[in-house]
């Protein structure tokens, strides 16, 4: 096969034939818990997305090295490591984004897609596939939570891209669109039971389109 | 060949040497995962304090206007430690507001100990007659969209604060489903109600302390005894 061919097939099965969300439905915690808001959305799937090209690319440099039996073990170490380290280094240098991005760090150690991407794809092919399977998982999956979000997030309470300005700063204040006003918040839309729903919706949808 | 390999002695030697390998590696793969985070946790340790002191000190605007004081409040500093009114076992900071060699305020930090996920760092200013000026989140790990919406920059949920003093009566420290004066947040109560019930043993803990609180030396950057 050649690389052309090869890395748009993995690509593609990031953000479609394969998709975390929508197929494998790994992570499904950090993507039911958060996804109230399209920006909430945004800022756990950018986060998952470096954490996983990170780890992807670790487990794959030290593919050769690991004993088969005791692999899982390793993986979930070297995961816990990177995630941890990578909160220290945020908290420390980029202090700003970390108040923005760190409440969803260490959610995404409860996110299985990580492990499950290390264990199914980065531990039986060389680094550089597995950082760009790292990536397109990663934007799949941030694009189901940003749609979801927004989704949750209009039903919920009206608008669109409430909080851009928490993760872009205070010119986009005015990005956020509102549709209609809210006497009360239709909590059901926001709290988790809606999420499941969401998602539901969208599984269906995917798949009466691949059978089309 | 293969009757050494059937015997079963021979097995177990094998089996075992195997266990031992995996064993050692599994070891060096938890020393040396270990290891890092140590490493970072020891060299980020300094730099994360500090941009967590500088971050609340920029925020103290928000909460206290500027015209207010005019020292250095970085350097007018007391460690200050309670673990049943400040919420934890480590020192905590005071910041002393002064104009004109004036008392005028406090700043000090407190942690309210049984949020949702786990202690919630704030800092809350208190005027020298005792009244609350305002809070800060300075750090918390709330359910994002729920327990959150405390940060300020998230809603003023905060705000509720403002002005309330220890004399309030104490059954009004509460959020309304216990019978207080507090909003509730939607899908949220335990992290308002740890926040409502530290800020109240915070300002008794300023009470109690409040003439030692601005006459004490600073000592905030003297190293730990």
């Amino acid at each position: 096969m050649n690389n052309t061919t090869q890395y748009s097939r993995i690509i593609k099965n990031g953000l479609w034939d394969n998709n975390t969300a929508l197929v494998q439905l790994l992570g499904l915690c950090p993507l039911l818990a958060v996804t109230g808001t399209l920006i909430n959305g945004l800022g756990l799937g950018l986060a998952t997305t470096f954490v996983l090209v990170g780890s992807n690319v670790t487990v794959s440099m030290i593919r050769n090295y690991i004993p088969k039996e005791i692999r899982i073990p390793i993986f979930v170490m070297l995961i816990a490591s990177f995630v941890t380290n990578i909160q220290l280094l945020m908290n420390a240098y980029t202090y700003q984004l970390y108040l923005i991005l760190g409440i969803f760090i260490p959610l995404i150690v409860t996110n299985c897609t990580i492990i499950g991407r290390a264990e199914a794809f980065a531990s039986k092919n060389p680094p550089l596939p597995s950082a760009v399977d790292g990536l397109a998982q990663g934007i799949g999956f941030t694009l189901v939570l940003m749609l979801l979000g927004a989704l949750r997030e209009f039903i919920g309470q009206g608008t669109i891209l409430d909080g851009a300005h928490l993760l872009f700063g205070d010119w986009a204040k005015d990005l956020t669109i509102h549709f209609y006003l809210t006497e009360q918040k239709f909590l059901f839309a926001i709290l988790p039971p809606g999420a499941f729903i969401g998602l539901g919706l969208l599984i269906a949808i995917k798949n009466s389109l691949r059978k089309s | 060949m293969s009757s050494t390999a059937d015997n079963p002695a021979n097995k177990k030697q094998l089996l075992w040497g195997k266990i031992n390998r995996n064993g050692l590696i599994l070891a060096l793969f938890a020393f040396l995962s270990t290891g890092l985070i140590a490493i970072t946790h020891q060299l980020t340790k300094q730099k994360i304090a500090l941009a967590v002191e500088h971050n609340m000190i920029s925020q103290l605007s928000q909460i206290v206007p500027q015209g207010l004081y005019d020292n250095e409040v970085y350097q007018d500093c007391i460690k200050i430690r309670s673990l049943s009114l400040l919420g934890s076992n480590r020192f905590q900071k005071a910041y002393r507001l002064r104009k004109h060699r004036k008392d005028v305020a406090l700043l000090l930090t407190a942690v309210a100990p049984d949020g949702y996920s786990g202690p919630i760092e704030f800092s809350m200013a208190i005027s020298k007659t005792g009244q609350i000026m305002g809070l800060n989140i300075i750090s918390h790990r709330e359910t994002p969209g729920l327990g959150d919406k405390i940060e300020r920059r998230k809603g003023n949920w905060l705000d509720q604060f403002n002005g309330l003093a220890i004399k309030n009566k104490k059954q009004n420290w509460g959020v309304k489903k216990d019978g207080g004066q507090f909003d509730a947040l939607t899908g949220a109560t335990i992290t308002p109600r740890a926040m409502v019930k530290a800020a109240y043993n915070a300002l008794l803990f300023y009470q109690q302390h409040q003439q030692q609180l601005f006459t004490q030396a600073s000592n905030c950057y003297q190293k730990d005894e």
